[in-house]
């Protein structure tokens, strides 16, 4: 007892220890006792201090404690930067022996005051005894961010701009396991001078943690996180000093780069991973050979941008010792049929490089040539096919004839003016077409027709219909079925009325948005035929729909408001504004009907509809100039003023006769103009419910929404997308002339940065075009207005037509001309404009176009060979065929 | 995880670099074969006319069992391959980890040069440095494939290798059983050769989150069309990054056919096939109805449970004996059963979990787990509900509908244009899609018993 209680009150870390080895079982025993005891009293004498008597306190606990489990019952508490401490504490853990060791970092890493801020333990336990990382994920990370990361980052974990006066404490903490069972430990704090020498100090934690994290998948990015995803990390130069230091071994760092690359981790992991690669082959390709095979494997799988590094890599290596021709023959199956078309040029210009280099290969590399004729790109295929008419002479007749065979089977992949062209450039190939060498052709489906309106059927009132429309409208949400239930509540007996209002309602009640004027229209609606219902009044439902979409016809808006007339009840002020809002413009007779009746609801609504109806609300486009500096809007205005940038937009005119209806929020029908169009981005769930209020007027729907089509098309954009690709097509489902909002809203979808929104896009144009409501004069200039202000870009734009031109057929012709001009007229043609030409070569033989446009004609004499000017003389030639 | 009846491998499988040749070892686990139950069953010893396409295809097969495709995780359980051995062909069955991908590859009779396999179904060991090892396999390599043992495993692996359990987890088993009977269902929708598949991948946006976009394609011409709305001649893609691992063969493929159901404009959602030919090889991959649904949800079994005519699917399953591809007619004449009572029972071995369907062959293929038909109703707490319903009592027919007391409430169950419809919740969310409901069901096996036993010939 007076053994441990002096070693603890004044010994030094090292005697503690070994007094501590030395006792015999009856010692320890005491010993363990009185620390117990004692915990609480030593630790209050603080942790920090050089010395102090907690730390002889845990060198002896470890040393003493019956297992790995017993020695986490005491919570260690922080150890600064005593570097003596942090080493006798690791002795003595590491002490125990293997097995003890396995099990206290297992039980370490998942305890909490133990993990993480005793890794740099961990770290040199599992580095000393060759213990795979723990699972934990938060170890490596922990490291990296408190050793790695911040030799290179002011406190706030910034990447230092400058190193003048750099200076840092680096804990430098390594056991090693000696023969004879003891273990040497090296703990000091260094003073580095330089990152590069504060990771010299921490080397060998370092190696371990790296071995360890690309073993695991996208374990990299715990090492490299949070950089530019086009930058390198500056730990990346320290990384190449210490391999050419020789203190990481580069072969095994070779090898576990090539299996992660192999597993395929995340796109950044596998930058990283093979941007590590070049590194480590920086000053000796060779170190790569034994791997080539593996690093031909990863080519077809890893992302693009890592496949650029590894083929750089093969190229390289191949200067340093030649691949054989079948690995290079294999490269360019694999690289030519990957979407990169910056990969086709590297390739291509390796194979031409090889064609000099290597003149025993020159056969495969031409069937590697050959490959390339098969990648669907015109002025690629044109380029490849001059190397190969260039050539072609230099082959022995005998390699000739055997490559006619392979030409003969890319025939069909390759453009017919390209093929034509190297057919008369080389013999012994047939220029005549081969039909049955013709690519496998699908049917075109035709164009779909507009979906038809279902008619809203009356169903019984029974218990059974309420559960399955309550059951319809819980997985669809639809108008039909929420309409469907309301019609049902309305009908039923005033004691099933009052029982079920509340609780049907419930379900029903879209959330009110305060400033989205539809939205509270339709709650108001539902507020107010569920307060009539509770009461049991009976409730004259005319807003009940027609149709699916919500449409009332005029005849029943007329039969419903004489009924009501007649019985002297008259409509909830919500439930006739939204009948008014939803019936279809009334004929001047049935407008004149609706006086005869002589309630005041239809003499409102004959005066309304008198007045044109919704059709008052007209929308105009135009293009609103932002000379000035982008500002935040306000969250519920659009940015169409603010965007630093010419918007394409629109103009909502208010009614100028809303109807006559008392104490109803009226803010909507006023309309808007750009400074206070609604911000429309955020839709809420209920797209259907909003169809549902204004089923004629889709291009209103679309006006108010615009911002949210807009905002699609931002590159940055990862959510509109999808709220497009659900808000488009219900959009499209209200009827109603198509006018600018409409219009513009199909070709912002179409220019969105997510698939969803061009997918709808896409289909939104099939659909206009279907229903009859395609204004191609109108499109026409809103596709150039909008390619010139730059909120339609032609390459997305081009994706989205080449999915229906093929359904659609010419009517697209205008578009798709008109498209061409704006970006070729523009100073500098945006990206992407080579696709728009590359789609109209495509579809303008079939659609048989033969015309001259001035602007292509002059682009088309211009001088060079981007591919813009390639692809805009092949459809100069094309037109002018 | 099923450890119990599986066991546990005698090494790791393994790749070695030798002097003459390559040498693939795949290690087997114990195994059903015709002999019934046997340790390490050795199915094939040779060499392959193409081991870059198994290379290629095995590596495919490790991307998507280790890849969850809806909310991706880095760390994921491997799983092994289930193999089964048809004499002239290896099948190598697989589930992504979010169970939602199946893939199948099937090494046909050109890639063993001719060779005759074995005859069962096991699990093969495929670790991943083996995974790593097999991407450096070319097409010029001669490789010899062991799967099983050799003879140099089963004398020195006591020593030198820490037994490994079978990882195959309780929900394949379900996919397993469901897959098949789903994909006995679908019809091909397209083919596609290797320029317009090529063209078609290229094009396919995969963006997006782990399953990438979801969309419908409609044939077009050279290629398929994107569209947002599903349509009569329509294919489903639930998630277009799930396609992904394909790309480690693109080199390879030679065409691709593609399977989906019947569709309509009212389709939510629906699954779809995509068989990649390779030289000597052809990949199947299924994807379920969205990303985030498994194969092991789906309940397309239920109702053909509910019906299993375990007596019929017993006599075929007796003659059975690991066939290639099955032949109904052949079976109808040996058990002297209509066509149709052959098709039923074999829809029955499907839910068993006894047989496959090749939908290139449109046939189905004998693959039995090792496991019984009990152990697959187990999983299925929904037909038990359903037929406690029936025993107490509970359905009762009403003049449209059938009332289903179901705990302290009614449900309607009704068949509008012979369709089931049901108000229960689970109905009203799924819509049918997840399988029928228990009181679907109930009403299901109600109907039954008044009618009495199916007519049989």
């Amino acid at each position: 007892m007076h053994q441990i209680e002096q070693l603890i009150a004044s010994g030094s870390y090292a005697s503690t220890l070994d007094a501590a080895r030395g006792w015999n079982e009856k010692q320890r025993r005491d010993a363990q006792k009185w620390l117990t005891a004692n915990e609480a009293s030593i630790r209050k004498q603080g942790h920090d201090e050089r010395g102090c008597p907690w730390f002889r306190f845990l060198i002896a606990w470890m040393t003493l404690a019956r297992d790995a489990k017993q020695a986490m019952a005491i919570e260690p508490g922080g150890y600064g930067h005593d570097a003596a401490a942090r080493g006798l504490l690791l002795k003595a853990v590491a002490l125990r022996g293997r097995e003890w060791v396995e099990e206290f970092v297992k039980r370490a890493t998942q305890h909490r005051h133990w993990h993480p801020a005793h890794t740099d333990l961990l770290v040199a336990l599992c580095a000393a005894f060759d213990l795979p990382l723990p699972e934990d994920p938060d170890l490596p990370k922990h490291w990296c961010f408190s050793r790695l990361r911040a030799l290179y980052c002011d406190a706030y974990q910034n990447y230092l701009a400058r190193l003048d006066g750099y200076e840092r404490v680096v804990p430098r903490l390594t056991a090693t396991l000696l023969p004879d069972g003891d273990v040497e430990v090296e703990s000091a704090n260094v003073v580095a001078h330089t990152p590069v020498e504060g990771a010299a100090v921490l080397v060998a934690g370092w190696r371990w943690m790296l071995h360890a994290l690309l073993a695991r998948k996208d374990g990299i990015l715990h090492l490299w996180n949070y950089y530019a995803e086009d930058a390198t990390p500056p730990e990346m130069t320290t990384l190449a000093d210490l391999l050419d230091r020789g203190l990481f071994d580069r072969r095994a760092f070779i090898g576990d780069l090539i299996a992660a690359l192999i597993r395929g981790d995340a796109v950044t992991a596998q930058r990283l991973q093979a941007k590590c690669l070049a590194l480590a082959a920086m000053p000796d390709i060779r170190a790569l050979a034994p791997h080539t095979e593996s690093l031909l494997g990863l080519l077809p799988s890893n992302h693009g941008s890592a496949v650029k590094g590894e083929l750089e890599l093969l190229r390289r290596l191949d200067k340093a010792s030649p691949l054989t021709a079948e690995q290079f023959l294999l490269a360019c199956q694999i690289v030519f049929a990957r979407k990169e078309k910056g990969l086709h040029d590297e390739q291509l210009s390796w194979a031409l490089q090889r064609w000099t280099t290597l003149p025993a290969q020159r056969p495969a590399i031409m069937r590697g040539l050959i490959v390339a004729l098969d990648v669907d790109d015109f002025p690629f295929q044109k380029k490849v096919a001059v190397a190969v008419a260039e050539r072609w002479a230099e082959l022995e007749p005998s390699e000739q004839a055997a490559l006619c065979a392979s030409m003969a089977a890319v025939r069909s992949a390759v453009e017919p003016s390209v093929y034509a062209a190297l057919a008369g450039g080389i013999g012994g190939l047939s220029a005549t077409p081969l039909a049955e060498s013709a690519p496998s052709q699908l049917p075109v489906t035709a164009l779909a027709e507009a979906r038809p309106l279902k008619p809203l059927v009356s169903l019984p009132v029974k218990a059974a219909t309420y559960k399955e429309l309550l059951a319809d409208f819980d997985s669809a949400h639809s108008v039909l079925a929420c309409e469907q239930l309301i019609d049902l509540l309305c009908r039923a007996r005033e004691s099933d009325r009052k029982a079920l209002a509340v609780p049907v309602m419930s379900r029903l009640k879209p959330v009110a948005y305060e400033h989205a004027p539809l939205e509270v229209l339709a709650f108001q609606r539902l507020h107010e035929i569920q307060t009539a219902l509770a009461r049991g009044d009976t409730y004259p439902l005319i807003s009940r729909p027609s149709y699916d979409n919500g449409s009332i016809e005029p005849e029943d808006l007329l039969t419903r408001l004489r009924d009501i007339g007649r019985a002297g009840l008259p409509a909830g002020p919500m439930d006739f504004l939204l009948a008014l809002i939803r019936t279809r413009q009334p004929d001047p007779q049935q407008i004149e009907a609706l006086r005869t009746i002589g309630s005041a609801q239809a003499n409102v609504a004959a005066d309304f509809f008198a007045a044109g109806g919704m059709a008052q609300m007209a929308s105009q486009w135009q293009i609103v100039e932002n000379a000035g500096q982008a500002r935040s809007p306000r969250s519920y205005l659009a940015n169409w003023t603010g965007s630093g940038h010419p918007e394409v937009c629109v103009t909502l005119q208010g009614l100028r006769v809303p109807p006559a209806i008392p104490d109803i929020p009226m803010e909507w029908a006023a309309g808007y103009t750009p400074a206070t169009a609604p911000e429309g981005a955020d839709y809420c769930m209920y797209e259907h419910y909003l169809t549902g209020m204004l089923p004629n007027n889709g291009e209103i729907l679309a006006a108010w929404y615009l911002w949210g089509f807009r905002k699609a098309g931002h590159d940055t954009d990862t959510s509109c997308g999808k709220s497009v690709a659900l808000a488009l097509p219900a959009f499209l489902h209200a009827r109603g002339p198509a006018g600018p909002a409409l219009h513009l809203a199909v070709l912002f979808a179409m220019s969105g940065n997510e698939a969803e929104s061009r997918i709808a896009g896409s289909d939104a144009l099939l659909d206009l075009i279907a229903q009859q409501r395609y204004d191609s004069d109108l499109a026409v200039t809103l596709v150039a207005a909008t390619i010139d202000c730059g909120s339609v870009k032609p390459g997305r734009l081009a994706k989205s037509l080449a999915q229906v031109v093929d359904a659609a057929g010419p009517v697209l012709w205008p578009l798709l001309r008109s498209a061409i001009g704006v970006a070729l007229t523009m100073a500098s043609p945006p990206a992407g404009s080579h696709e728009l030409l590359a789609l109209a070569s495509r579809v303008v033989p079939g659609w048989q176009i033969r015309e001259s446009i001035e602007i292509l004609a002059k682009t088309a004499a211009g001088k060079g060979s981007s591919k813009l000017l390639v692809e805009a003389r092949r459809l100069q030639h094309m037109l002018a065929d | 995880m099923i450890e119990d009846t599986l066991g546990t491998y005698p090494a790791a499988s393994s790749y070695t670099r030798l002097a003459t040749h390559d040498s693939l070892v795949l290690q087997t686990a114990t195994g059903l074969t015709p002999h019934g139950l046997v340790t390490h069953p050795l199915f094939f010893s040779g060499n392959l006319s193409r081991p870059d396409v198994a290379a290629a295809g095995l590596r495919a097969l490790v991307e998507i069992v280790g890849t969850r495709y809806y909310k991706p995780v880095p760390d994921v359980v491997w799983k092994d391959p289930v193999v089964t051995a048809n004499g002239d062909r290896l099948r190598c069955e697989v589930f992504s980890a979010c169970n939602g991908v199946y893939a199948r590859l099937d090494l046909l009779a050109e890639t063993f040069n001719g060779a005759v396999l074995g005859f069962g179904t096991t699990n093969v060991d495929i670790n991943p440095p083996l995974a790593q090892a097999l991407a450096a396999i070319r097409a010029h390599d001669t490789l010899h494939l062991n799967v099983g043992p050799t003879e140099l495993t089963l004398t020195t692996a006591a020593d030198q290798y820490v037994e490994r359990k079978v990882q195959l987890p309780e929900r394949w088993i379900r996919a397993l059983a469901e897959t098949q009977s789903i994909a006995a269902m679908l019809g091909l929708r397209a083919r596609l050769d290797a320029t317009a598949w090529q063209r078609f991948i290229n094009a396919l946006p995969m963006a997006g989150g782990g399953a990438g976009v979801s969309m419908w394609l409609l044939p077009a011409g050279t290629t398929l069309r994107q569209t947002g709305r599903p349509h009569a001649e329509a294919i489903a893609l639930p998630g277009s990054a799930r396609l992904t691992a394909v790309k480690r063969l693109s080199h390879l493929i030679q065409a691709v056919k593609i399977y989906g159901p019947a569709i309509d404009v009212d389709t939510q959602a629906a699954v779809s096939a995509w068989e990649f030919f390779l030289p000597g090889a052809r990949l199947l991959l299924m994807l379920s109805p969205e990303p985030y649904r498994g194969f092991s949800g789906e309940g397309a079994l239920l109702h053909a449970l509910s019906q299993a005519e375990t007596d019929d699917a017993l006599t075929l399953g007796a003659l059975l004996a690991w066939e290639a591809a099955i032949e109904p007619a052949v079976l109808a004449q040996e058990t002297g059963f209509s066509a149709e009572r052959v098709h039923h029972g074999l829809q029955a071995l499907a839910t068993a979990g006894q047989v496959g369907f090749d939908l290139h062959e449109q046939r189905y293929f004998h693959r039995q787990l090792p496991y019984t038909q009990s152990r697959l109703e187990k999983n299925y707490p929904r037909l038990d509900a359903a037929k406690a319903l029936v025993a107490s009592g509970s359905v009762r027919p009403d003049s449209t509908h059938h009332r289903v007391r179901s705990e302290d409430h009614d449900q309607w169950v009704s068949f509008p244009d012979g369709k089931p419809r049901c108000t229960c919740t689970f109905w009203g969310k799924y819509k049918g899609s997840r399988g029928p409901c228990k009181h679907i069901l109930a009403v299901q096996l109600y109907l039954e018993s008044v009618a009495g036993t199916t007519s049989r010939v």
